[in-house]
């Protein structure tokens, strides 16, 4: 995915999900949403993850029993 | 008598007991108190005074033929608005949810209730627990009782306001991303989060599923252990809810620090990110008064705070963006500006980033709860920064991350903000006491031991009168 996001392309992610109602001033929104978004990704330590690491909720079969 | 405004549960539980104050007179002057004051406040979004007598007058007849209830029997208390109490609206202060009439009490409202609790009303809320402070919504947001042009934190900013001013002296709150402890430490109150599923859910509106927490604020540390000890209990119908039966959370108050370990994780506050030197000095001050108090004191270090925020917000914006996905499609319009732009920071999230960082909250749960084999407890920054002023968007966006309280809807054990002091303006400063999983009798503990050697809890903000 592009770091670098115009309103036009914000426009057809969101019309791609079925955001078909945000005006001009809430794509801004998204855009801006978007790209904290990102910047949260990139400071994620994934490189510290191995393959065997669970996440932190798995299903477990007698839940609610 | 004390102001009756200023009672802790615990000193009115022993009036009410003992018949020395009615719970309908209680009652009553709470009522005029808010209707004097919360014009200015706006601590409460539906005020029920009409309940709140009908409950103290249950409450008078059930003490005066001897069946005392307990601690809450007869004593005010008001609930966040996005906690389902029978017969009213759960409006998340949101246009989108303003006739949402809830069909039954939440567990934790029905446990108040059996408790036998007067009801005040519903509290002002950021809007879906995450859009706050905002102005474009259907109810004006809570300000801060120590100066109202200030904020109050949040998202459970009624909370906050209505305990810290003397409208209630016990108000729940909700904790996602540290939702409780926000407005606790602004307003110079206790806030308690405690261990993930000690709390039912069930009936709260969800912000994020993994990370929902439900919790006290109060005046008192006492107070904040006598209610959570009212309103933990497993909930077979909430799939989070433990049925881990720990200790009471009153149970070791008044035993002191004495041989305590307390690790200080100083690198959040002066090094991931710099506190606002007031707030700083009253942290390590506290952390001192604990030494002096017979505890060992040692400074401690986890992961950066930016990676526990990071991985808080990655996790939170996730689920958040599922609930909301349907009504962001269909009615984008009606939500505020600063909740709409919080919640579609989830629409693109990747799937495998959302599972990333819950393995992530694995590892770094794992790797802080190792650090208590070698402490009891940890101290560390709530906020950065003093309460900013509520009508300055760019300081509210500024502190609204400069904390240090995600961490720990992570980890998942308790953690409790309380204050240690106030900056020259005199807003509160406050410091938060984080243990492990179960151990809440052990935090509370602790800042028992600060609260009874300071005298921040005397001090009460002198109020603005309502036009």
């Amino acid at each position: 995915m592009k770091d670098d996001l115009t309103l036009e392309e914000i426009r057809g992610m969101a019309a791609a999900i079925g955001l078909t109602r945000l005006t001009d001033e809430h794509l801004q929104q998204l855009l801006r949403a978007t790209q904290a978004a990102r910047a949260r990704r990139a400071a994620l330590p994934i490189a510290t993850l191995g393959p065997a690491d669970e996440p932190a909720h798995v299903f477990r079969p007698d839940d609610g029993k | 008598m004390t102001d009756l405004a200023w009672l802790t549960v615990a000193e009115a539980a022993e009036l009410l007991r003992g018949r020395k104050l009615s719970p309908v007179e209680y009652a009553r002057a709470l009522i005029a108190r808010v209707e004097r004051h919360d014009g200015k406040l706006n601590a409460f979004l539906r005020f029920t005074p009409e309940l709140a007598l009908e409950d103290a007058r249950r409450a008078e007849a059930e003490i005066a033929r001897g069946a005392w209830r307990g601690p809450l029997h007869g004593v005010p208390y008001a609930l966040k608005d996005i906690i389902d109490y029978a017969g009213l609206p759960t409006t998340a202060h949101s246009k989108i949810l303003k006739d949402n009439v809830a069909a039954a009490d939440a567990p934790v409202a029905a446990k108040l209730k059996a408790a036998g609790g007067v009801f005040m009303g519903k509290l002002a809320t950021h809007e879906f627990a995450i859009g706050g402070p905002s102005f474009d919504l259907p109810w004006p947001p809570a300000r801060n009782p120590w100066n109202r042009d200030h904020f109050c934190g949040g998202s459970s900013s009624g909370a906050g306001t209505a305990t810290a001013a003397g409208f209630v002296p016990a108000a729940i709150g909700t904790d996602t991303g540290g939702s409780i402890r926000n407005p606790a430490s602004m307003c110079g109150v206790a806030g308690m989060k405690p261990t993930y599923g000690l709390v039912s859910r069930r009936g709260v509106l969800p912000l994020a599923f993994s990370l929902d927490h439900v919790g006290p604020l109060t005046r008192t540390v006492r107070d904040n252990a006598l209610v959570l000890d009212l309103i933990a209990g497993h909930d077979p119908l909430d799939p989070g809810s433990t049925s881990h039966a720990g200790e009471k959370c009153t149970a070791q108050l008044d035993r002191g620090v004495k041989g305590l370990r307390v690790g200080v994780i100083r690198h959040f506050y002066a090094r991931d990110m710099q506190a606002d030197p007031e707030m700083a000095a009253g942290i390590d001050a506290a952390a001192k008064k604990l030494a002096e108090l017979g505890a060992k004191v040692s400074e401690i270090e986890t992961a950066p705070l930016g990676e526990y925020i990071a991985c808080n917000r990655t996790i939170m914006t996730s689920e958040a963006f599922a609930i909301h996905e349907q009504w962001l499609r269909e009615r984008p319009q009606d939500y505020g500006t600063l909740a709409r732009e919080r919640l579609m920071s989830g629409a693109f999230v990747r799937a495998a980033d959302y599972v990333n960082a819950t393995r992530l909250r694995r590892k770094m749960a794992d790797a802080f709860h190792a650090l208590f084999s070698g402490i009891d407890l940890a101290v560390t920054a709530s906020s950065m920064d003093p309460p900013c002023r509520i009508d300055d968007p760019k300081a509210v966006e500024h502190t609204y991350l400069r904390q240090a309280r995600a961490a720990f809807n992570l980890t998942g054990g308790p953690a409790l903000s309380v204050p240690v002091g106030f900056s020259k303006a005199g807003l509160p400063l406050a410091m938060q006491i984080v243990g492990k999983p179960f151990t809440e009798a052990l935090v509370y503990r602790v800042a028992q031991a600060y609260e009874q050697a300071t005298q921040w809890v005397a001090r009460h903000p002198a109020l603005p009168t309502a036009a």
